[in-house]
């Protein structure tokens, strides 16, 4: 009797033990069918609030959840997103859209004209994250039907599409459904402490939404089925991306080869891809990206305040060697623009290493014999910018010109920029776009009102300039705008404010099995899961 | 007249005989350090290593690497016998940047010594013998720059103005005599009740003759196995600045820097970071190996 109960037992046992397997088993086996991605990233999510978020890794987090109007294309054209077409008013004071219908915000209710409204508003109101795009320039949005919206300019703004890529639309309903009290009156604090704590919910329309986030950690973002663009590889697509912070090199090339990664971010160094690159299964990819290298020449110091030393700088810089040795799938710079860039001028002049033409030029400036010690700062930990740095010290020694280099943290370096007497002979530093138009350079880098800042340690503050640039972005005409910007940029060129070396090179590692990778010469864009699949 | 000449005598004779004790204390002294390995290891090592930064243009292979060098085709070589150490991200020679770099750990002992050392030995002859207000007010200032790590009083000092090693030395001598000044503070507080020092006193001697004459030669041995000890820790704080990007600039290098740029490229390229820090080891260990010896020696000679 108790050996037959013990048998029972044992035997019920075993039965129930062998469903509980087969159940779990079946779930793990559902878990692992999943399309897991984890990629790299070098620093925190900040935030992924659409009227908050800037730098590479909020760009990405925002990209992925919310949609915006309009989209840039792998060549920098803007193309249809949630917007269906467009029409430009003749005055180019209005820009009107017809906006896709069906389209569903991730809490099922389907996107419309106030929608838009709502999102352009709130982030004007916010002052933050690409407001500065349009503040004082959009004036107003009206909602002319359901799926029918129009920007009013206060001023004609000819790079205005190009800048749209960056207004993320949030669902008006969701976002004010959350509102905490604040500044913005019947908005309340417009939702944002609430999108600045949750770890799982959010309010966008993207092909991916917020999953879970382990701050200072780990973000995860989860496939959102009913995405309106359809998913057209099926099941093959990433189901849940993951992107963790790591600083440490050694670490993600530790984790690459274990395959824990399915994707290093661009912000390592050749050595390291290189490395990366002789891992079994993993793929390094480069592209040209949309941020330019360039030693920028204060041009209101002594000595470099004459124009014969600067065109001796850039007489003696050895382009070649650091093209072809230091950063291999770089393309070579001609004037301040990346050829990438629709608006870049094709036929400006650029320098190549000559020592007797730098000669001649050293000789040539009112300096001479004895020119000035020049300095040059180049901010730290970049060690591309340290060997081209002493490379040119290398070069000018043989001139007579003596080169102060020195090392300083990014922090100071912004600081130093601030005036013009503390601004460095030459800083070393790279200016990327911020949206896929000539205009975003030549605005940021050289028109006097943006002097001061890092992007603008030349202090070119050239009145002929200053008038191109005002003149580009007021004119409507395309044929009429890409003249006066070749214009603009033959004058940059020939006042020599810069060294321009490189259009820098963008390289991600991947698995093999990731396919669909798709750049677009606007920050981050490129990290867009939506393009994705495994093929394994 | 007479007196004169007498006492002429006396202290020719007194001279006579002190020199025969020294001798002889140099004596037992050197007996004691060849007779502890340790030390004459030490002693060797810091000789080699000034000799080989005295000379380091004519013992370098490729003296031109100190300086504005590149060579890019040959970067990241490993171990050869052409590159004994490898080269560097520039292509240049780890072994010669070394022993450049180890020049400027050296300069950086010796300015950051030269200054902190007389003005701490100074201030503590000052404030020890003459107590009172004068010592409150030196003995206070040291404890306050005593009360902050040497590194980051000298971070600080270095961020505040452009990064480049003179300023590091600076700023690491303006903190480095506290260490000194309170060590001489305390033997002189010591000293002067000794009976010797009354004698001078009631002699009529003047404070300078009592506190130069008397007092500072008991001072010196312990200030010099101070010294050799000490040079290993500012080679180590230098370093350590250098590391942080705030001592020497390129294309000059010391060892800090060295080992900060190669670190970047670890593990597989170990050659640009574990040279480096293999120097500044070697370094360290031949001062405190010294400093060891010294010490046993001084002692000897004080009798101890």
């Amino acid at each position: 009797m108790s050996i037959r109960q013990f048998a029972k037992s044992v035997v019920f046992a075993v039965v129930v033990l062998g469903v509980a397997i087969t159940i779990v088993g079946t779930d793990i086996g559902v878990a692992v069918a999943k399309n897991i991605f984890t990629m790299s990233n070098t620093q925190e999510f900040g935030t992924i609030d659409p009227a908050r978020g800037t730098d590479y890794t909020e760009s990405y987090g925002m990209l992925n959840v919310y949609d915006p109007l309009v989209f840039p294309s792998p060549t920098g054209k803007i193309e249809p997103k949630l917007a269906k077409s467009w029409t430009i008013s003749a005055d180019g004071l209005s820009y009107t859209f017809e906006l896709r219908q069906g389209v569903k915000f991730h809490d099922a209710t389907e996107l419309t004209a106030e929608d838009v409204k709502f999102s352009m508003e709130r982030i004007l109101a916010l002052k933050d994250g690409y407001s500065w795009l349009w503040s004082g320039i959009v004036k107003e949005v009206t909602v002319d039907g359901p799926f029918k919206v129009t920007f009013h300019l206060s001023k004609v703004y000819a790079p205005f599409l190009s800048t749209l890529p960056w207004l993320f639309i949030v669902n008006k309903d969701v976002i004010l459904a959350h509102k905490q009290p604040g500044d913005f009156g019947e908005f309340g604090d417009y939702g944002t402490n609430w999108l600045a704590v949750t770890t799982n919910e959010d309010a966008g329309s993207g092909p991916y939404t917020l999953m879970a986030w382990d701050r200072g950690r780990e973000i995860v973002f989860e496939r959102f089925l009913d995405y309106w663009g359809g998913w057209p590889h099926g099941d093959k697509h990433i189901d849940e991306a993951h992107s963790i912070f790591l600083q440490e090199t050694a670490t993600v090339k530790t984790m690459l080869r274990r395959g824990e990664l399915t994707m290093v971010e661009h912000w390592r160094t050749y050595p390291d891809y290189q490395d990366m690159a002789k891992i079994p299964g993993v793929e390094v990819l480069t592209f040209l990206s949309p941020e330019e290298m360039s030693f920028k020449i204060n041009t209101k110091r002594p000595p470099t305040d004459d124009i014969h030393i600067r065109r001796m700088l850039a007489w003696a810089f050895d382009y070649e060697t650091v093209i072809q040795t230091l950063e291999p799938g770089s393309g070579p710079a001609r004037g301040p623009i990346p050829a990438s860039i629709p608006g870049h001028n094709p036929r400006v002049f650029q320098y190549h290493m000559d020592l007797d033409k730098a000669r001649q030029e050293l000789e040539q400036s009112k300096y001479y014999p004895d020119v000035p010690t020049i300095t040059l700062v180049l901010p730290t930990g970049l060690e591309n910018r340290r060997k081209m740095a002493v490379r040119f010290k290398e070069k000018l020694e043989p001139l007579g010109v003596k080169l102060d280099i020195h090392i300083e943290p990014w922090g100071r370096m912004t600081d130093l920029a601030t005036t013009v007497e503390t601004t460095p002979n030459i800083m070393v530093t790279s200016v990327s776009s911020n949206y896929p138009d000539a205009d975003t350079y030549l605005n940021c880098m050289y028109h006097s009102r943006g002097s001061g800042t890092w992007m603008s340690t030349e202090w070119l503050q050239d009145p002929l300039v200053d008038q191109l640039i005002d003149q580009e972005r007021t004119t409507l005409d395309p044929e009429e705008r890409a003249h006066i910007m070749n214009v603009a940029q033959a004058v940059i060129v020939e006042r020599c404010p810069d060294i321009f070396v490189y259009v820098m090179p963008l390289r991600v590692a991947i698995q093999d099995y990731l396919k669909g990778f798709t750049y677009r010469p606007v920050m981050s864009f490129y990290y867009y899961f939506y393009d994705w699949w495994f093929e394994k | 007249m007479s007196t004169r000449a007498s006492h002429h005598q006396v202290t020719t004779g007194l001279n006579e005989t002190r020199w025969m004790i020294i001798k002889d204390r140099l004596g037992r002294g050197w007996y004691k350090f060849r007779r502890n390995p340790i030390s004459l290891v030490g002693g060797v090592m810091v000789l080699l290593c000034v000799f080989l930064a005295i000379f380091a243009p004519y013992v370098t292979p490729y003296p031109k690497h100190a300086g504005a060098f590149t060579d890019f085709q040959n970067a990241f070589q490993a171990p050869s016998k052409s590159h004994w150490l490898g080269t560097d991200a520039l292509g240049c020679d780890v072994f010669t940047r070394i022993i450049f770099g180890s020049r400027i750990s050296l300069m950086l002992t010796a300015v950051v010594l030269g200054i902190s050392v007389p003005v701490g030995v100074f201030l503590g002859l000052i404030s020890g013998y003459m107590g009172g207000k004068t010592e409150t007010v030196i003995m206070r200032v040291t404890d306050v720059f005593l009360s902050l790590p040497a590194l980051v009083m000298a971070l600080a000092i270095c961020a505040a103005f452009t990064p480049s090693i003179d300023k590091a030395m600076l700023a690491v001598a303006s903190i480095w005599w506290t260490w000194h000044c309170r060590l001489v503070n305390g033997i002189t507080r010591s000293i002067k009740t000794e009976e010797f020092v009354q004698a001078s006193k009631v002699l009529g001697a003047s404070p300078l003759r009592i506190i130069f004459k008397d007092i500072l030669p008991n001072c010196a041995s312990p200030v010099i196995v101070k010294i050799t000890l000490d040079a290993g820790f500012v080679i180590l704080v230098g370093a350590g600045l250098s590391f942080l990007g705030l001592g020497a600039q390129p294309p000059a290098e010391d060892l800090g820097t060295m080992i900060s740029f190669g670190a970047k490229y670890l593990p597989e390229r170990w050659w640009m970071t574990v040279f480096p820090s293999l120097a500044i080891f070697f370094i360290i260990l031949g001062f405190n190996l010294l400093g060891d010896g010294l010490r046993d020696v001084l002692a000897v000679e004080e009798g101890v």
